[in-house]
């Protein structure tokens, strides 16, 4: 069974008493894993992609099975829970937690899982050194570059080392020196810790990495290539 | 337990975030407490004032009368065997207790006269009982030799000075006429001109002698301030027949006293509510401007595994943190104004001069008991919980997806 399976899925969104078509497939799946980049053009459907994946947004029809779960049929607190052991969120503008540390920033997720402050000092202290922020423990976002937060949101995204992690256009707001840091850095996870990385955006480092692509256009899938 | 401490810790921050906008949330919130804790301490101040006015100007705690006992009557009501009602008294405990006797009288100075409740007081104890003693301008208090103690306002009012006689009329036990003068020994002045001008006191031997009523006593006051009026009846009551003795307690006495108390707090009940309710509205005001500048911020934590509840207690236990830090703030500047406003008080001489509740001070003094310190700041915070709750709740029902969307 595949990690991720979408199966006769189609999103829709009514705007103005429109109909708007965002998300459709007959059948999708992605292994663990794999390294992904959703490639495609603006309003394409890459981030509706990515939500339906990470269950924050849920089908018009067909099913999302994540790990074994059909995120149509979770409650939201079940559908938080199933993100939080399941899936690391990466987003475009980093979204670290304005009032919390980087070191707090990364050990939140932690925190909702309940592990003890031994073993989380340990994975966080771990997280924030592979993305080369250990000196930056006590820094608030506010004080940091916008390459640092978004190292911050990496090491959030894999400190509790989910099967799944989700990263909408990452490397967007960075230069592209910390873009191709950060997309190495990301691939070297996905090798040595088998996470599966699903990427949305059309930044040439990704696609060079990806060792698949799925090209949306419309939100219909129109290329599914492994590289 | 440890996700609570988080969210309670993010909580915490955020208050601090915009520092100017929770400023001003706390300062109305604490104005609220600081308002709702000064009004409680004067209207107790009050309330205490006007018991003090009714217990210790001449009602005393309860009285016990004959049977049949009727305020104003002329004619004297004996009651029997007054020393039984001493001894139940000393075997309860009590030690302020006075005999009275009390009838009405004219007292008449050359053209002059006013008409006077007379009352024959024991010189030593009374003053145990009531404070009249205490409010001596002239001469002294009544003694057990020959003389009368009056009002200044009466006094004054048929021209007498200290050392001058007057002319007292009054009726005796068998309802005769009955006339004798007394030389004034002493002038009072309690803060209530219309009690200084109806009230004169005798010996309770002098008053007995010129009744020709020997070792009658119409009243017994008894002043307790151990026991709850009530209590005292109910155990007076148990070892002083009805059919003999009627007993009333303060309350009894005086009505008026205790529904303008039960009015007041009536009034300061509702004042709370529309005080806690405006702070309420305010809190939901500013939370839910919160949650709304947090829109994507609250999806993002949303988004990354927090509960529905988890959100939920993170913006309630915010709106809880603005309550707790005005809490603290209005409590102690109305502790510091309750301990001005309890040592100096506010003279109220001038609304307050006829007012039958000032007659011992016209000067209104704060006191705050601990428990409604206590209530004020238990209502507080459960106000800001209670205002946090509605826009926690649309916080917690936020969509992700809708939520990192907003811009």
């Amino acid at each position: 069974m595949a990690l991720i399976e979408m199966s006769g899925v189609r999103k829709t969104y009514r705007s103005d008493g429109m109909e708007l078509h965002a998300f459709s497939t007959d059948r999708l799946e992605i292994e663990r894993g794999e390294f992904v980049c959703v490639a495609g053009p603006s309003g394409s459907g890459k981030t509706t992609l990515l939500n339906l994946i990470g269950a924050i947004d849920f089908p018009t029809t067909g099913s999302v099975t994540v790990a074994g779960r059909n995120t149509g049929g979770l409650s939201p607190s079940d559908s938080a829970i199933m993100r939080r052991d399941t899936i690391g969120f990466i987003f475009q503008s980093y979204n670290l937690i304005p009032v919390l540390t980087a070191y707090e920033n990364v050990e939140y997720v932690l925190l909702l899982r309940g592990l003890p402050h031994a073993e989380r000092r340990q994975k966080v202290s771990g997280a924030l050194a592979s993305v080369g922020l250990k000196d930056m423990l006590q820094k608030l976002p506010k004080e940091m570059s916008g390459g640092q937060q978004q190292r911050v949101a990496v090491a959030r995204a894999i400190v509790a080392s989910p099967p799944i992690v989700l990263a909408d256009e990452p490397t967007a707001n960075l230069d592209s020196v910390t873009g191709r840091d950060l997309v190495t850095l990301l691939h070297r996870l996905n090798l040595e810790q088998g996470t599966t990385f699903i990427f949305s955006s059309h930044d040439p480092v990704i696609i060079e990495h990806a060792d698949r692509i799925i090209t949306l256009q419309d939100g219909c899938v129109i290329n599914d290539k492994r590289c | 337990m440890k996700t609570f401490l988080l969210f309670s810790h993010i909580a915490f921050r955020n208050v601090r975030r915009n520092a100017r906008r929770s400023l001003f949330t706390i300062i109305a919130i604490a104005f609220g407490l600081f308002c709702l804790v000064i009004f409680q301490a004067l209207k107790v101040g009050l309330h205490r004032e006007m018991v003090i006015s009714t217990v210790q100007l001449d009602a005393g705690t309860l009285q016990v009368h004959a049977a049949g006992y009727e305020v104003n009557l002329a004619a004297l009501k004996k009651m029997p065997d007054p020393e039984k009602v001493i001894s139940v008294l000393r075997e309860q405990g009590e030690t302020r207790f006075s005999r009275r006797v009390k009838t009405s009288g004219l007292i008449l100075s050359g053209k002059k006269s006013s008409s006077v409740l007379l009352s024959g007081v024991e010189p030593d104890v009374e003053p145990h009982v009531t404070f009249i003693s205490g409010k001596i301008v002239k001469g002294s208090y009544v003694n057990t030799n020959n003389g009368i103690l009056l009002g200044e306002e009466l006094a004054q009012s048929i021209g007498i000075l200290l050392g001058d006689e007057v002319t007292v009329m009054s009726q005796d036990m068998s309802g005769l006429p009955v006339s004798g003068k007394f030389p004034v020994v002493g002038v009072y002045r309690t803060e209530l001109a219309a009690f200084d001008r109806s009230h004169a006191f005798l010996s309770i031997a002098q008053l007995q002698g010129f009744l020709h009523a020997d070792g009658v006593v119409t009243e017994i006051a008894v002043r307790s301030d151990s026991r709850d009026e009530s209590a005292l009846a109910d155990s007076l009551g148990r070892s002083l027949p009805a059919a003999d003795y009627q007993i009333r307690t303060w309350k009894e006495i005086a009505p008026d006293v205790i529904q303008l108390i039960d009015l007041n707090d009536a009034t300061m009940q509702l004042l709370i509510l529309i005080v806690f309710a405006i702070i309420a509205m305010g809190i939901t005001n500013t939370m839910t401007m919160v949650v709304f500048e947090r829109f994507r911020e609250l999806g993002i934590i949303s988004a990354i595994g927090t509960p529905p509840s988890g959100i939920l207690t993170m913006v309630v236990m915010e709106s809880f943190c603005l309550g707790a830090v005005a809490s603290l703030l209005g409590s102690a500047a109305a502790v510091a104004a309750c301990g001005y406003l309890g040592r100096y008080g506010i003279d109220l001489t001038a609304f307050t001069s006829a007012n039958q509740y000032f007659a011992n001070s016209h000067v209104l003094k704060a006191h705050l008991l601990t428990k409604d310190l206590a209530a004020a700041n238990a209502v507080t915070l459960f106000t800001a919980v209670i205002g946090g709750i509605y826009p926690a709740w649309k916080a917690s029902r936020l969509k992700p997806v809708d939520a990192i969307a907003h811009i």
